[in-house]
């Protein structure tokens, strides 16, 4: 090309680039924005107040966390730089990582993470079970803290960096101290991103921009361990209900990660070359039918034995997808990636003949009490499970009524210990993922004392025994060996009936980079090209 | 013209009559047996119209679901209709009635059909009846209005006050005057008012205060299968088709008697 | 006549109270319970009932509707159970994008229905009449989520002509807004032309039979002024109510079309609001609905007196 053309060029296009500089910069920060589809609407702010999948997803973009698990539930250190154990086991020495900062730029003192755990042991389970073993805690400078023990307690860093609902989040003092039973109004965090609470619109979008005052760990990841980099410069969540347009926008681009992408429109997305479509949480979805332990008939032991015989996990997880490969039987009541699964004491659950529950069931003496089954229709999966429930239990000889009705009357219904013909249920089929039952401390449905228990109020004294042995065990031999007999008397008594687990996928677009393996909707280490 | 209306009209939706009331005759299979290993399969020899999410026959299910959709569009566009004229000419016949009537009506159309639905929930259970109740509820004011615009400017026609001038007596103006002039806007609105609440249904049943799961109507069927057309097309095409085929028979049926009715109405020549 | 439309509007605040009073009574016996949904899996009976305290839901019905009541003639609405926030708040981000649809859909339905109803009536029997037939029942019995779904997947899946969801506020630029809201607006409008294409048939054909139609085509009458300026001003009337209860049934079946294209309207927050029983929410959209349809009545009835100067109120 001549010189003068060249130059002619230049000129030219020097001209024209102040007009171009708005297109190429919008460009340029759309390339780094992150659209994700989530199916579940984004209401409560608050991770410690609420357990819902939305606010737990925003919870671990806002905030972050002392300690977190890695891909083997090993804790390790997150905002902490790391700990110690004094005075025999008894007290408990957390060191701040340095330069740690909320997004209104206050540093992270020892003051915030302690009325942090505080307002987390006041609502979660396994938070309160710490606050028992925990006598006080004293804050020895601007990054050093102590929590003291009663007694010894190894599973505490289990606790504070666990992965399942309600995480220990550190908020700012003023947010921890807002009453447990009231939700926080202010989004400040420590976490990679900052919330953008005037771009937000509930049940329809939010996003959130990174924190330029982020300091990542320096390992690499391992489900929430290691470094959280917040690799681009927003997210932004839409709240896409109906499937069909989920795909339809993930194909069109419009979208660029679909969060929970309904199994059987999978095939269409993994027939298309710019989809990725795998497995991102290990853990998957673990479905459980929930019994009434209060009430005839399931509160005779016999006759919930009769009904495990009956069901048959392929069964119902068949009725859920067609691909095979996402189906996963899981005879135990932990989650296949948890250190205690095993299938001790499973046989009842594997016999899988309708026969044989049928004559259990006359030899328990069933006097054709009704069985009502509270189906939500909601949810497909749910509500094709329920369908099973009700089939499988039609032909082994229950009298079995399904009611359909919406979250929230089964919400209310479910609480009722009358007898089912008087507004009162006996089953309802439910959905975990497998961080929620790793093990016997995080597990809900495998308590069962009775007033104290979950929905359906399970009652035996011998497994809270041993569920007391699990958390007071000093060794990792110990432990496995009394989550093992837990579990074989839970075969048992029956708490609940495993149905299986189905993998959970996630589909996104072949551009982005850095998608890794993690039990909760991380977004941190993922970027775009 | 009207002949061949009511003629096609008319047998269609006496064939559909006819698959509502066989149906246990028609088909062999169990429109309720669950099979889960053979879920979504295509139509084929062993099921006509292919299988649904469950593995049910979808032949069966729709046409057992004939019975419940046809039940729950009659009963709406009829009750709906007929109580919705009765209020709409009461209003019309008197101004201060009207006012009132009226802003009930107004009130009435506020009030949302779900909400209504899953209150009724309370009282019967996730019924058929339930939709019947709540979807006729809302079309009343509809229906209403539309009548009430219709007698307002039919009253002021020079024959109607003609009739009012001679003494004749009301039943017969209502009769030989109003009505001819209501039927064509009001079986156009009845027809409408069936599709709706086949709608209204699926969508009820999607959130359980409609037909049960295992009851197939043409509008849970659509419901459960929203997010599958683009894999298995069939279970939208054939329950909506059938649809069509009895909206269409409705309507033509609606044209046809209205031609007839009308004494003005001459054939096209 | 302005002493009637002030009259009309003031009738319309019995009508909220009453629409008020019915609403929150149906609440009130409809199952669920807004503080068990909210509290999550995981909560025990007593913080169960400690939020319910807090939420002031064991307060006797007519104690929490005086206080509703009291709050809103001042202007405020309350808060989402939910979320917390102000429900006018809430209710004031979802307008545009309703108001929007609402809005393209009825001007595409009434520019399509009306002159293919004229035209169907006009030719009586012929082609364009049962193609009319078919075309309109067609779409009403397309359940609109179906219509959505095609739409979308030839225009913008198959042809990438439009996008597939979402709402762009008209205040980022004419063209975007309407680029999202053509598809959306024109699945709403397929049932609403349909219905308002046959009404005007029907009552064009009634019209077209009267004497003086007959007097004014012998008169020489050319065939377009026979049909617009005659016939459809006085078959205009149920055209007109039609457009007006179509306007209620629009915002109702707005609910799908919202879900189907993730358009963030009223619609929606109303839906979600019921599942969750979400109070403050339903009262406060079914109060706005009410007055909507109040306002909308009032604008087709003066329409009438305007179209059919023999009536009269």
């Amino acid at each position: 090309m001549k010189r003068r053309t060249f130059l002619q060029g230049t000129s030219l296009a020097a001209g024209i680039l102040p007009f171009l500089g708005r297109t190429t910069l919008a460009q340029k920060s759309a390339a780094k924005t992150l659209k994700i589809i989530h199916n579940g609407n984004l209401a409560s702010l608050d991770p410690i107040w609420t357990t819902a999948p939305p606010t737990k997803d925003y919870g671990f973009l806002v905030f972050d966390q002392l300690l977190a698990v890695d891909s083997k539930y090993v804790p390790h250190p997150q905002m902490a730089e790391g700990w110690t154990l004094e005075d025999d086991n008894r007290t408990f020495v957390l060191t701040l990582r340095e330069g740690l900062k909320f997004h209104d730029n206050e540093p992270v003192r020892p003051a915030d993470c302690v009325a942090s755990i505080q307002r987390w042991g006041a609502r979660d389970g396994f938070g309160q079970l710490t606050m028992k073993f925990i006598d006080g805690f004293e804050t020895v400078d601007d990054r050093k803290f102590k929590i003291k023990l009663k007694k010894p307690f190894p599973l505490l860093p289990a606790a504070l960096g666990k992965s399942n609902s309600s995480q220990c989040f550190i908020m700012p003092e003023r947010m921890a101290k807002v009453d447990p039973m009231k939700q926080v109004t202010e989004t400040i965090g420590s976490g990679p991103f900052r919330f953008l609470n005037e771009e937000f619109v509930s049940g329809a979008k939010a996003a959130w921009a990174k924190f330029d005052g982020y300091v990542p760990r320096k390992e690499p990841v391992d489900s929430i361990a290691g470094g959280r980099i917040p690799a681009v410069d927003r997210i932004e969540w839409s709240f896409i209900s109906d499937p069909s347009t989920a795909m339809a926008a993930l194909v069109a681009g419009e979208q660029d990660y679909w969060d929970a992408p309904t199994l059987d429109l999978v095939p269409v997305m993994k027939a298309d070359p710019n989809i990725v479509v795998s497995p991102r949480n290990p853990t998957g979805s673990y479905y459980m039918l929930q019994l009434n332990h209060t009430q005839a008939p399931f509160n005779d032991p016999k006759v919930r034995q009769a009904l495990a015989m009956a069901i048959d996990q392929e069964n119902f997880l068949k009725a859920a997808v067609s691909d095979p490969s996402l189906i996963k039987p899981c005879y135990s009541y932990y989650g296949v990636d948890s250190p205690y699964f095993s299938e001790e004491g499973a046989d009842v659950l594997k016999t899988r003949s309708i026969d044989k529950a049928k004559a259990a069931l006359k030899e328990a003496g069933y006097g054709g009490e009704k069985v009502v089954i509270l189906g939500v229709m909601e949810n497909p999966t749910l509500a094709a499970m329920a369908q099973i429930v009700e089939d499988t239990m039609r032909r082994m000889g229950l009298n079995v009524e399904l009611v359909a009705m919406d979250f929230a009357t089964m919400a209310q219904r479910r609480t009722s210990k009358g007898p089912s013909d008087k507004g009162g249920w006996s089953c309802f089929v439910t959905v975990w993922t497998g961080s929620d039952i790793v093990n016997p401390a995080v597990h809900q449905m495998l308590r069962a004392g009775g007033a104290t228990a979950w929905f359906g109020w399970p009652n035996d004294p011998e497994m809270e025994n041993l569920r007391g042995k699990w958390i007071e065990a000093p060794t990792e031999a110990e432990q496995k060996a009394d989550a093992a007999a837990l579990q074989v008397q839970a075969f048992k008594t029956l708490p609940y009936i495993p149905l299986g687990s189905l993998v959970a996928l996630v589909a996104y677009r072949k551009n982005l980079t850095g998608v890794f393996p993690c039990p909760v909707a991380a977004y941190w280490n993922i970027s775009k090209s | 013209m009207s002949r061949v209306d009511i003629w096609i009209g008319g047998t269609l939706l006496a064939i559909m009559i006819a698959i509502a009331l066989l149906s246990p005759y028609l088909v062999a299979a169990d429109p309720r047996a669950l099979s889960p290993g053979s879920r979504l399969l295509a139509p084929s020899a062993a099921h006509w119209f292919g299988t649904d999410q469950l593995g049910r026959d979808l032949f069966a299910r729709v046409l057992w679901g004939t019975r419940i959709s046809l039940f729950v569009g009659f009963s709406v566009a009829l009750l709906s209709s007929l109580i919705g004229t009765a209020v709409g000419m009461l209003s019309a016949s008197n101004h201060q009635l009207d006012a009132i009537v009226m802003r009930v009506m107004d009130g009435v159309m506020s009030i949302p059909a779900i909400l209504l639905a899953i209150a009724l929930m309370a009282v019967t259970g996730g019924s058929v009846l339930n939709v019947i109740v709540a979807v006729t509820i809302v079309e009343i004011p509809r229906v209403a209005r539309l009548i009430r615009g219709v007698v307002l400017s039919l009253r002021e026609q020079p024959y109607v006050e003609a009739a009012i001038a001679a003494g004749t007596s009301h039943t017969r103006i209502v009769i030989r005057h109003l009505l001819p002039g209501i039927v064509p806007p009001l079986t156009v609105q009845a027809t409408f008012v069936w599709a709706t609440a086949m709608i209204l249904e699926a969508a009820l049943s999607f959130i359980g205060a409609g037909t049960p799961p295992s009851t197939p109507s043409w509008g849970n069927i659509l419901a459960d299968a929203r997010a599958l057309w683009q894999i298995r097309p069939t279970l939208i095409f054939f329950p909506a088709g059938f649809l069509f085929v009895t909206l269409l028979a409705v309507n033509m049926l609606g044209d046809g008697l209205r031609d007839l009715l009308d004494p003005r109405q001459k054939p096209e020549g | 006549m302005l002493g009637y439309v002030v009259r009309r509007l003031l009738m319309a605040v019995p009508v909220m109270g009453v629409v008020a009073l019915v609403v929150f009574s149906l609440l009130y016996l409809t199952p669920g319970d807004p503080a068990q949904v909210l509290a999550g899996d995981t909560a025990t009976p007593e913080q169960i009932a400690k939020i319910r305290t807090s939420l002031g839901l064991d307060e006797p019905p007519y104690l929490r509707f005086g206080r509703w009541l009291w709050h809103m003639v001042h202007g405020d609405l309350g808060a989402s159970i939910f979320s917390g926030e102000s429900v006018t708040h809430m209710i004031g981000q979802r307008l545009q994008p309703t108001f929007s649809l609402l809005l393209l859909s009825v001007v595409i339905s009434i520019a399509v229905g009306v002159p293919f109803g004229v035209a169907a009536a006009a030719r009586r029997g012929g082609v364009l009449d049962h193609a009319l037939t078919t075309f309109t029942t067609l779409g009403f019995s397309l359940p609109a989520f179906i219509a959505g779904y095609g739409l979308a997947f030839l225009f913008a899946t198959t042809l990438k002509w439009l996008p597939v969801q979402g709402f762009v506020p008209l205040s980022d630029g004419l063209e975007p807004w309407l680029r999202n809201l053509i598809l959306p607006a024109v699945t709403l409008s397929l049932v609403y032309a349909a219905i308002i294409g046959r009404v005007t048939r029907a009552s064009m054909l009634e019209v077209l039979s009267e004497d003086y139609i007959r007097t004014a085509r012998a008169k020489g009458v050319t065939p377009w002024r026979i049909l617009f300026r005659h016939a459809l001003k006085n078959a205009a009337v149920p055209v007109m109510t039609i457009i007006g209860i179509g306007i209620a049934t629009l915002i109702g079946s707005a609910v799908i079309t919202e879900n189907v294209f993730a358009i963030p309207g009223i619609g929606r927050l109303t839906v979600d609001a019921i599942l969750h029983r979400d109070y403050p929410i339903i009262q406060g959209v079914v109060l706005l609905l009410s007055a909507a349809y109040v306002l909308v009545n009032v604008a087709v009835d003066l329409c009438y007196t305007l179209l059919d100067p023999r009536i009269r109120y």
